[in-house]
């Protein structure tokens, strides 16, 4: 038999779910190439600080738009190797490492 | 959402930045990608900590009293989780919740807590007031015996 307590959360849940199952399961599902974006993203933001850099200053360097810097700082966007390439080249570092096992 | 927040690259910049002075100060962390770097991880083990739990019987230990006020009794106390096993420097990663029962809670939110107290930042305030507030709505509406109630005091 339900406590007094859960029914009364029973009473008062919200009608809109919660999406935290469905959203944390889609990102342990992409964990694998969600790390490669979130290390891209985390260099970046390093290069931005060692250069006392705005998103504006690494989009006109990047010749980007600064919805795209947003993007790549998101850490959730699913970048070609091309594009981390003109990424890497334009900046002169080095956003993937590859790791002998 | 709290998760949504700790996974966004963007929010933990613009995050970092406004609280630096708070990483340097109390983590000696002075990269803001390690920061970052280590919020994803953190965010990404508490994630698998919530979604591998059998939280209809386990989560006593998951959560622990917020102060000494709460570990008096655990009858509505105020709670927090967070990822217990980190390497190098402590979790600043925080779910708050209140405790109704044995492993029945209800989560009010959840901070990036950088300060010792939640008293010294507006967002981490913010957060022991909500806590305060489902308190006193869930004990308005009876939900928990009042003869066991301990009053709150200042963290």
């Amino acid at each position: 038999m339900a406590s007094k307590a859960i029914k009364f959360l029973e009473a008062h849940q919200s009608e809109t779910p919660s999406r935290f199952v469905e959203e944390a399961t889609w990102r342990r599902e992409n964990a694998s190439w969600l790390r490669w974006s979130r290390q891209l993203a985390a260099t970046l933001m390093g290069y931005m600080q060692d250069h006392g850099m705005k998103r504006a200053d690494l989009a006109a360097l990047l010749g980007v738009s600064p919805q795209y810097v947003s993007k790549l700082l998101s850490g959730t966007e699913n970048l070609s190797f091309k594009s981390i390439a003109n990424i890497e080249d334009k900046l002169g570092i080095t956003c993937m490492a590859m790791v002998n096992a | 959402m709290l998760f949504r927040d700790w996974t966004n690259g963007e929010f933990l910049f613009d995050f970092f930045m406004e609280n630096m002075e708070d990483l340097k100060g109390f983590f000696h962390i002075e990269r803001i990608d390690q920061a970052v770097s280590d919020t994803f991880d953190d965010a990404e083990a508490l994630q698998e900590l919530i979604l591998d739990f059998p939280y209809t019987e386990n989560l006593d230990e998951l959560f622990i009293p917020l102060d000494i006020t709460d570990s008096r009794t655990r009858e509505l106390s105020r709670e927090k989780a967070r990822n217990w096993d980190r390497d190098r420097h402590t979790s600043w990663l925080r779910v708050y919740a209140i405790r109704l029962e044995p492993n029945v809670y209800v989560v009010t939110g959840g901070a990036i807590k950088l300060t010792r107290t939640m008293q010294e930042r507006g967002h981490t305030m913010e957060q022991l007031e909500k806590l305060n507030r489902c308190k006193a709505y869930l004990k308005a509406n009876g939900v928990f015996d009042q003869d066991s109630f301990v009053e709150l005091t200042n963290e």
